[in-house]
């Protein structure tokens, strides 16, 4: 990755501040694909690729507009968010044949997000302040707009085939896992597994 | 051409980086320090 920053900067002759712009905006780029592409990969090996795909989607989504605690290592990320990615795929198996058309399963995530995101959101961590008022009024709109969205697309795959629900629930489940990666045990969570992540010489 | 062609990945790049910076955070658990220059803006 180094490489093709190098080379763009060479070429371009980019100066220091538009060099590191540039840099944050290819890792977010790559990691973002890799994390994607291991979790489908696997979930595709273990046949559950269409609820793991609905899963991250709204994992993803809420994501960029509620924040949320973070691993503090790229390959930690890659690791628990595709293991985090497949559980829930792996449980929308498991429960939603029974569950996925009841209406508490439609009705209580979102009314647990909601109240997440009111307490919560924006989520924001020391990596990436957020300070601006503007910006925390504009994330907390966008945050109770997806959920208020997603409520009504639950509300539409009732009328529709039972298929729908069961991708539907799913989402609710990625919708929760976000939720709960908001909350400060959600913090502490992440904060506990980060020391597996770290290489030797950041221990030393 | 060649030129032309790395100035549109770079502006691309800096696009993601901008909205990047936008959003609450990365999409994925990852989350690297934001470069002091997109602080700036």
């Amino acid at each position: 990755m180094k490489w093709l920053v190098d080379y763009l900067t060479r070429e371009l002759k980019l100066a220091h501040d538009q060099r590191e712009i540039i840099e944050y905006g290819l890792s977010s780029l790559v990691y973002t694909a890799l994390s994607i592409f291991s979790a489908l990969l696997l979930a595709k090996l273990f046949g559950i690729f269409k609820e793991t795909a609905a899963v991250i989607t709204v994992i993803m989504l809420y994501r960029k507009v509620s924040g949320g605690a973070h691993i503090s290592s790229a390959h930690g990320c890659l690791i628990i968010g595709t293991i985090a990615s497949l559980i829930l795929a792996y449980l929308t198996s498991l429960w939603a044949p029974f569950y996925a058309a009841t209406p508490a399963a439609i009705i209580l995530p979102v009314c647990i997000a909601c109240y997440l995101a009111y307490r919560y959101v924006p989520a924001a961590v020391p990596q990436k302040p957020i300070t601006s008022i503007a910006q925390i009024k504009i994330l907390r709109l966008l945050s109770f707009s997806f959920i208020l969205l997603w409520a009504v697309l639950g509300f539409v795959t009732v009328q529709l085939p039972q298929v729908w629900s069961y991708y539907y629930f799913a989402g609710n489940l990625g919708l929760l896992w976000q939720s709960f990666l908001l909350t400060p045990l959600g913090y502490h969570l992440l904060a506990a597994l980060s020391p597996l992540f770290y290489k030797k010489h950041e221990i030393d | 051409m060649k030129k032309k062609l790395l100035s549109l990945l770079a502006s691309l790049l800096t696009l993601v980086a901008v909205s990047g910076a936008a959003s609450a955070c990365w999409a994925i658990l990852y989350q690297p320090k934001l470069p002091e220059a997109l602080k700036k803006k």
